[in-house]
């Protein structure tokens, strides 16, 4: 640790840290533009400049790093003339087009005049003309007169993506961002240079014109688009969710996530099943609910009943399955996901689809499509399936058929659905409080963003009434009751509860997970 | 034309065909450095020459030389490397393209000499573009020089091995910025980097590197030869009652004049003349008798000096900025009475607008504004209170970049206004430089182009 002077404070910081992180550790804000904890030191915006005691004038503090006996003051009458300054120089060339720039309101142009500039313009001269609009790539559109210059994305196109789609051409003033010749910003994880963008230049394709920042709430998520599970920022507005923007979390994704996944927010809108149906026709949650409970109890003493736990389901919805299961009393506790593995890479992407999969090891349950087949191929009369289109597997799908009663607690109204005679809608993770293992067998939270629609219920809330109604177990209605019991049966929770997991989640010490996990390919990022 | 004063640099320059290696050999020159590589001089004698010679450097910043080569860490497994800054785009200086053409191989042998004391096995010349010329005769030399066995793997005959590669820029002033030059050389677009590191542990390719002008370098061959005393008896060195050097400027340097003379071109003078005789002298005078006005003593970046500062300044480091002003890189323009300020100031904000590199937002943006700000002076559209916000936006510029082409830019500006400042506010009045139809000022015929 490093002692410093900061504005006259007496602080400290790890030795060695840069100096805009060493202040806001110690709540000194320093306004920036073009530094980026997950990039490489440019220092070009000069938005940042400080006095340093000894220094030969003025230093930037992306590129002061902090060690013992440094003073640095941000307060004094310069530094604010510095940053007035820069902020004037920056919005000289701007078009100043707030009222149709998608960026207003999460903008450091904005923030940073009201905070560091309100100067009166004394500019009467011409603005510089760049292109407007331009179509960079099939994520992403440039704004070069919006363009500060950061080159924050060029940075990420040369460092994190290592695809080297954007330079700077052009000199003094009529610098711009371009793609380089002859190519397009099209990486898998293109949509990062929108997020990372601190003005309106680079925008979103898929979330431009659509709805203004200020109106929408965001909430802390996890990605569902793969094993990975990205930390997310899931912004919704009125129970529809309009993007996915990436969550710190240095021991997952960093700052990133890739554009699969930064879609995969659709999912959560479209093609949803918003009532029950009972053989096609839709019926009240009420009678279908009572319906499953006649089925189980008929068929509780034959055994005849197979339920299929879902990597794409939360730990706690799958615990409840298996506790039902348990309480059933004969294993029929089945896994399989029937998905396309999707593209994985050395930087984030993971090849299994599901964001679960590991929870279903941590709860022993292994996938496996073989001893589903053969489950199915027994003597059985009911197939509970949980939030898995298993349907898509032409082989299941035929085997799914020929049971007497399918009952399908799914999202989505998709080929499972129109397959199954019981269907309860159920929510996706936007809509309830839960947790996923990761690839790397770390337990992450994510947090309910809106109600569900229509009939729609979380699995576990069904689930848990199923245990209530059928074997008298005491009523579990909150997530941190789940975990009550799951910190009882499973010995790697024992310390645990959900609240305590905290946003960076917790890696948990389990071969159980460990073994079951995807090669950690993450660790090159 | 350029004369010869037969100093140091220059005195081969009235050989006839003096850039051939015919000539060279005639001149002696590659001598000193034979000699140093055969005898086996150790590399610390050379550089103490160096150091005791009091060489600065010539580029414009005036660093001393011995101590930059000293800064270089002795610890460090990574190659070194010499790299020569021959990306000459100071407006008004053409002294290291004389060189280029007139001795390439005084360079050359500067460069040996230099790697030798540094111990650097690989030396680059990084060219300006616009020197085709120049650039042909020096890789006629150095392929010369390789053909002599004076470069290579056996120098001299010696186990020091050295190649010297000649890259040529592609016209970017900014690329004479040194670490801008580095960049440039390594490939990638002629970005000033930060500093620290320092090129002297993180240079070219990040390893410890020397950056040099040519005409720093070509200065080595004399003082390793005839001694750092034999070179320090040129130019001005005085100590004060505590043995403290007041006056540091020895040796020579060429000078580039330009602009209202009767007699432009390139001369070596001994440091520590007066500038108003230099003028006199070896310009024969300000052009058509017409009076002083003005002087950029080294290069446009340099704050320009009013004709009664020329007459008592005089040509060295010291007392170009005891008068606000620098040595800079030797090209000095001088401006007669005839000249408008304005409009000269607006040509010079032309260029640095036009050279700014765009990295930093204070100097991408502030140059240009200044530009247009005197544009629309020139064509009398300005007011008091501009005068007042271009020395902010100056002040806003100067000293908050990566790089010192802002303060290259905003130094002379303030000068100017500061020191003609009458002459700015009359042109408003009187109303400016006449426009055409089309709004684009037209130069009076007042003002020589």
């Amino acid at each position: 640790m490093a002692t410093f002077t900061l504005d006259g404070k007496t602080v400290s910081a790890p030795d060695g840290m840069n100096l805009i992180e060493a202040a806001a550790a110690n709540g000194v804000d320093i306004p920036h533009y073009c530094y980026h904890p997950g990039l490489s030191v440019a220092g070009n915006c000069r938005m940042c400049l400080c006095e340093v005691e000894g220094a030969r004038g003025p230093q930037i503090a992306c590129s002061q790093v902090v060690r013992d006996g440094l003073v640095v003051k941000t307060d004094t009458a310069l530094v604010e003339k510095m940053r007035k300054g820069v902020q004037e120089f920056l919005l000289l060339n701007h078009p100043i087009d707030c009222p149709i720039c998608d960026q207003a309101g999460e903008c450091r142009l904005q923030d940073y005049y009201m905070s560091y500039g309100q100067y009166d313009n004394r500019s009467d001269v011409t603005k510089v003309q760049k292109q407007k609009a331009l179509d960079i790539g099939p994520l992403v559109v440039l704004d070069q007169e919006r363009c500060i210059l950061c080159t924050r994305c060029v940075r990420f196109t040369s460092e994190v993506s290592q695809s080297h789609e954007l330079i700077v051409s052009g000199r003094g003033d009529t610098s711009v961002i371009e793609t380089f010749p002859g190519m397009q910003l099209d990486n898998p994880y293109s949509g990062n240079v929108v997020d990372i963008c601190p003005v309106g230049a680079l925008t979103s394709k898929d979330f431009r014109f659509k709805m203004r920042v200020w109106f929408m709430k965001s909430v802390k998520s996890v990605c569902t688009g793969c094993a990975r599970g990205c930390n997310i920022f899931l912004d919704e507005k009125d129970a529809v969710v309009y993007r996915y923007r990436p969550r710190t979390n240095l021991a997952v994704n960093r700052y990133w996530i890739c554009d699969d996944g930064r879609l995969s927010y659709r999912r959560i809108n479209d093609n949803r099943l918003t009532s029950a149906r009972l053989r096609g026709a839709a019926v009240s949650f009420r009678d279908v609910y009572d319906h499953l409970v006649g089925l189980l109890r008929a068929e509780r003493a034959h055994g005849s009943v197979v339920l299929v736990a879902s990597p794409h389901s939360s730990l706690e919805d799958n615990f409840l399955l298996r506790r039902l299961d348990r309480r059933h009393g004969r294993s029929m506790l089945r896994a399989w996901d029937a998905s396309a593995p999707a593209t994985a890479d050395n930087l984030l992407r993971c090849a299994d689809p599901t964001p679960n999969r590991a929870g279903l090891s941590l709860l022993d349950v292994e996938p496996s499509r073989a001893s589903l087949l053969a489950a199915l191929a027994g003597p059985v009369q009911v197939a509970v399936l949980m939030q898995n289109n298993l349907a898509q597997d032409p082989e299941i799908a035929e085997r799914l058929r020929q049971l007497p009663v399918v009952v399908y607690l799914g999202s989505h109204d998709d080929e499972t659905a129109a397959l199954a005679q019981v269907v309860i809608p159920v929510a996706t993770h936007a809509e309830k409080f839960g947790s996923f293992v990761n690839v790397d067998g770390r337990v992450q939270r994510f947090y309910q963003a809106f109600e569900a629609p229509g009939d729609a219920i979380s699995e576990s809330t069904l689930l848990a009434s199923l245990l209530h109604d059928l074997y008298q177990e005491s009523r579990v209605d909150d997530v941190e009751e789940v975990w009550a019991l799951m910190r009882q049966e499973v010995p790697e929770l024992a310390t645990l509860s959900w609240y305590g997991l905290g946003d960076e989640g917790v890696l948990l010490e389990s071969t159980r997970v460990a073994s079951s996990a995807m090669p950690n390919v993450a660790s090159g990022v | 034309m350029i004369m010869s004063n037969e100093l140091i640099l220059s005195r081969n320059w009235s050989r006839a065909y003096s850039w051939t290696m015919a000539s060279a050999l005639e001149a002696g020159t590659y001598k000193t450095a034979a000699d140093a590589l055969r005898s086996g001089r150790p590399p610390g004698e050379l550089l103490d020459e160096v150091k005791r010679s009091g060489l600065r450097g010539r580029g414009g910043a005036g660093f001393p030389t011995g101590m930059k080569w000293g800064f270089l860490p002795k610890d460090n497994p990574k190659p070194r490397y010499l790299v020569i800054n021959a990306d000459e785009s100071e407006p008004g200086t053409f002294k290291d393209r004389a060189i280029l053409e007139k001795d390439p191989h005084m360079l050359l042998e500067g460069c040996i000499l230099a790697s030798y004391a540094i111990g650097a096995h690989a030396c680059y010349i990084y060219v300006r573009g616009e020197f085709w010329h120049q650039q042909r005769i020096l890789m006629q030399a150095i392929a010369d020089a390789y053909r002599q066995g004076f470069l290579g793997d056996r120098c001299f005959g010696t186990d020091f091995k050295l190649d010297i590669t000649v890259h040529s820029g592609a016209g970017a002033y900014i690329c004479g910025e040194e670490t801008a030059l580095l960049t440039s050389l390594e490939g990638e677009r002629g970005y000033p980097r930060l500093k620290p590191p320092f090129p002297a542990t993180h240079g070219l390719f990040q390893c410890p590197t020397v950056v040099n002008n040519v005409e720093t370098i070509a200065n080595v061959p004399y003082i390793i030869g005839r001694g750092a005393n034999a070179f320090a008896a040129f130019g001005k060195y005085e100590v004060n009652a505590e043995g403290r050097p007041v006056i540091d400027s020895r040796g020579t340097r060429l000078m580039c004049a330009s602009g209202h003379v009767n007699r432009p071109g390139v001369s070596e003078i001994p440091l520590g003349i007066r500038l108003i005789d230099y003028i006199n002298d070896y310009c024969d005078g300000v052009k058509d008798g017409k009076k002083l006005k003005a002087v950029i003593p080294g290069g446009s970046s340099c704050p320009i000096l009013t004709a009664q500062e020329a007459e008592q300044v005089e040509m060295t480091y010291e007392s170009m900025a005891r008068f606000g002003t620098m040595f800079g890189s030797g090209g000095l323009v001088v401006l007669d009475e005839d000249t408008n300020m304005v409009w000269a100031l607006h040509n010079l904000l032309r260029f640095y607008s036009h050279e700014s590199c765009g990295q930093c937002t204070p100097c991408r943006e502030g140059t240009d504004w200044l530009y247009k700000i005197l544009g629309r002076m020139l064509v009398g559209k300005g007011t008091e209170s501009d005068l007042a916000e271009i020395l902010d936006i100056a002040d806003n510029m100067e000293g908050k970049t990566i790089c010192a082409l802002a303060a290259a830019a905003t130094m002379p500006t303030r000068s100017y206004i500061q020191k003609f400042r009458e002459e700015f506010v009359a042109h408003f009045t009187k109303g400016g430089v006449p426009t055409d139809s089309r709004g684009r000022y037209r130069v009076p015929a007042t003002v020589r182009q």
